[in-house]
């Protein structure tokens, strides 16, 4: 019998489709259905962010910030007031702290839950996906008593945050937390325990320390390759110091250690809000600067841990109200580079769990 | 508020000046930066990663800068194992703008500098794919440069400068 | 008369209308509102928001409406984000899979003028210089209560087509334009910003 003539297939996944987090689009070449390549094509949500900030001052870049990530709004304000706060040798108050600690905590919880509806919904169950809105809502809920919206609060300032939370917030919060356990191990059922997921994520993927360093890949991925850092712990921040709490970490490195970590770390963040709930000081919630700060001048550059990964701002200032040059280092950017060279030879069901672990935000990756 | 990962010790810095007597000192908070010349960069890159007393085996940001008279590339680095960090910079003329890649020391490099490719016209030699990647294809110009409008300030600045009654609109509540 | 689209006109100054035709009216409008497919284009931020509009305290589902990933079987498209020049002909090729009739809402000021990155070289202002807009639910970004009653609106408008008498300001040039304007056609070798001027000079 004569060769069959083979040749691959190049398959467009548009930027318009519901399992690429956003407008991502990929070239994808198949051979039958084993991926041969896969070049990932971006900026199709490229509003030219960097170069706005040159043309605002610092208090308006605080309200854009909120938009470059818009699943983790808090970590963005924080990554570009810390390197200001630096420039300017300003000194926060504890109750300005411990407040930005919380924020930032539920928010992390808020990211995670739907992390873990939009994972279950690439993987075909639509049901933990509206399972996760539930809770989500109240978090929703929380963030406008505090602080007026629900997506963009724009609630931190430089040197603390804008106003003091009211007692219904700190009520609801310690309700929240205390809630959290039951309402978690009931989601576990739904994924973490089910047969269809863990064949179609354990031993996916496998991925080793060297390649993750080399390739920059930060955040949970980097922790479920067995690597134990994490910016809360070796590189103390704000108020990370007074609290006790641990880090996941995972042993082999594939998709459902990857998903695991976020779901232990949901658990993580609600000890660390129930410990600066329960120690919360009093005094002022900001520093006695100036709303419109005008930095000296220098450059300075500082990072944090979101929910994606290490978060960072570099930041040049000329003495103006306006930046000189603020450049966002975005996790999602730099995880997204990894993913062409670990979805070769894999099978084109495995490269949708592959590639939804890395959970990529296109506002932070176009920005 | 405290950064942990402390910065690399006065006499390394030193050892690597001896090394290339062309490099400038400098301190930033506290990052100490070293502003290199073009021709010796990969070669003291390669010293940074392999060598046993400085190890920097994380390039964390790759950013160019639109200094008027020059145009900066900077390099944050990170050291996993022994936790210190050192920043680099490379400066280069509006009219050659020619740096060699260090995609092969570091493949986290590649997107950066595709980047800083598209958005300030900074060529870098021998890098495997080097094409636009925020804008599109056909995009005039390069986009962060400082001679590059933003379209429509003018008429934003001055919206600000109006108020309601330049518009129409009257201040009084509905009765 | 096909710029006008099925059930809009159709048989306008064919038939004269009587009994028969206005409660057919009724009827199919009725079966139309009452069941429209959604074609989530979330690009951005009020894309989390109309997600929120699905979740279980505001329930879209309860109106008819369910979200299809593809143009083919859906019934209209929120736009939600801004539209960068990069994405005109995305957009554009969406519309133009989608089956008539067909409606469209951008939902955020980013799509309706271009939002805080208006004065961007890279951004679009407006989601109606690209596509015909029916509906536009303001805010930054609006709450999911606010995109359910832009789909309420739009069903509203939807109560008031008629295939007899031809309505000017529901023909599918929805900004009230009349239907003697060609609509966009995209010819095949164009670069983006030619696509974007001709947008941006039809207004």
């Amino acid at each position: 019998m004569p060769d069959l003539r083979t040749e691959t297939l190049r398959v467009n996944f548009g930027p318009q489709h519901p399992s690429t987090h956003g407008v991502l689009y990929l070239i994808v070449d198949l051979d039958g259905e084993i991926i041969v390549n896969v070049e990932p094509v971006i900026g199709y949500l490229h509003r030219g962010m960097e170069k706005i900030f040159e043309f605002r001052n610092y208090s308006q870049c605080i309200a854009i910030m909120d938009r470059s990530d818009y699943m983790s709004a808090f970590f963005n304000e924080m990554a570009f007031i810390y390197p200001v706060e630096e420039l300017m040798e300003v000194d926060v108050p504890k109750r300005g702290e411990y407040l930005r600690v919380i924020m930032m905590e539920l928010n992390r919880i808020a990211s995670h839950l739907l992390f873990y509806g939009a994972y279950g919904m690439d993987l075909g169950a639509v049901t933990p996906f509206l399972y996760c809105w539930r809770e989500r809502e109240k978090v929703m809920d929380l963030f406008e008593i505090a602080a007026g919206y629900r997506l963009h609060p724009n609630y931190f300032r430089v040197g603390g945050v804008k106003e003091d939370v009211t007692d219904e917030f700190l009520e609801g919060t310690m309700q929240f937390v205390k809630e959290l356990p039951t309402w978690l191990e009931e989601y576990e059922t739904l994924l973490s325990y089910n047969e269809i997921f863990n064949l179609r994520t354990r031993n996916v993927g496998k991925m080793t320390k060297e390649w993750a360093i080399n390739l920059g890949v930060t955040g949970p991925v980097l922790r479920a390759t067995g690597i134990r850092w994490d910016l809360r712990k070796t590189d103390p921040y704000s108020a990370y110091d007074d609290f006790d709490f641990d880090i996941p970490v995972g042993t082999h490195g594939d998709c459902f250690d990857a998903y695991r970590i976020r779901v232990l770390e949901m658990l993580q963040s609600a000890r660390i809000i129930e410990q600066a709930l329960n120690n919360l000081p009093g005094g002022p919630v900001r520093a006695k600067t100036k709303l419109n700060v005008s930095p000296p001048k220098g450059e300075a550059y500082a990072r944090i841990e979101s929910p994606r990964g290490e978060l960072a701002c570099y930041i040049v200032s000329d003495g103006t109200q306006k930046p000189y040059r603020a450049k966002v280092r975005a996790p999602s950017f730099v995880n997204l580079m990894a993913v062409p060279p670990l979805l070769k030879g894999h099978l084109i069901a495995d490269a949708i769990a592959l590639f939804g672990i890395f959970e990529p935000v296109m506002g932070e990756v176009d920005r | 508020m405290n950064m942990a990962t402390s910065e690399i010790t006065l006499e390394l810095v030193d050892r690597l000046v001896e090394k290339f007597p062309e490099t400038v000192k400098n301190k930033y908070l506290d990052w100490h930066t070293l502003i290199v010349r073009r021709e010796d960069i990969i070669e003291l890159c390669e010293m940074l990663k392999s060598d046993g007393e400085f190890e920097f085996n994380f390039l964390t940001d790759l950013s160019g800068v639109d200094y008027l008279e020059y145009m900066e590339v900077v390099y944050h680095l990170y050291s996993y194992e022994l936790q210190h960090k050192l920043c680099l910079k490379v400066r280069v003329k509006p009219d050659d703008l020619l740096i060699p890649s260090v995609t092969s020391l570091w493949s986290t490099a590649d997107w950066h500098e595709r980047e800083a490719y598209d958005l300030f016209g900074i060529v870098f030699e021998g890098h495997p794919n080097l094409k636009r990647i925020l804008c599109a294809e056909d995009f005039p110009g390069h986009a962060f440069r400082k001679d590059f409008p933003l379209e429509n300030d003018e008429e934003y600045l001055l919206r600000d400068e109006k108020t309601a009654e330049d518009y129409g609109i009257s201040e009084d509540l509905p009765s | 008369m096909e710029e006008r689209g099925a059930g809009l006109g159709f048989l306008h100054e064919k038939i004269k209308p009587n009994i028969v035709t206005v409660s057919a009216d009724k009827l199919f409008n009725w079966s139309r509102l009452s069941s429209l497919w959604m074609l989530f284009f979330g690009i951005a931020c009020c894309g989390i928001e109309g997600m929120a509009a699905g979740a279980p305290r505001l329930d879209f589902d309860r109106y008819g409406i369910i979200p299809r990933a593809t143009p083919r079987q859906a019934d209209f498209i929120v736009v939600a984000g801004p539209v960068v020049k990069k994405m005109v002909p995305v957009l554009k090729v969406l519309w133009a899979q989608m089956p008539e009739p067909k409606y469209a809402i951008s939902m955020g000021s980013c799509a309706i003028t271009g939002g805080w990155s208006r004065d961007s070289y890279n951004v679009v202002r407006g989601a109606h210089k690209v596509i015909p807009i029916d509906v536009h639910v303001p805010g930054c970004h609006p709450r999911p209560e606010g995109l359910l009653y832009g789909i309420l609106l739009l069903q509203e408008k939807i109560r008031q087509e008629s295939y007899t008498k031809y309505n000017p300001k529901l023909a599918l040039n929805g900004n009230g334009n009349s239907p003697e304007k060609s609509p966009i056609i995209v010819p095949e070798d164009v670069t983006i910003d030619q696509i974007v001027d001709k947008a941006e000079s039809m207004e």
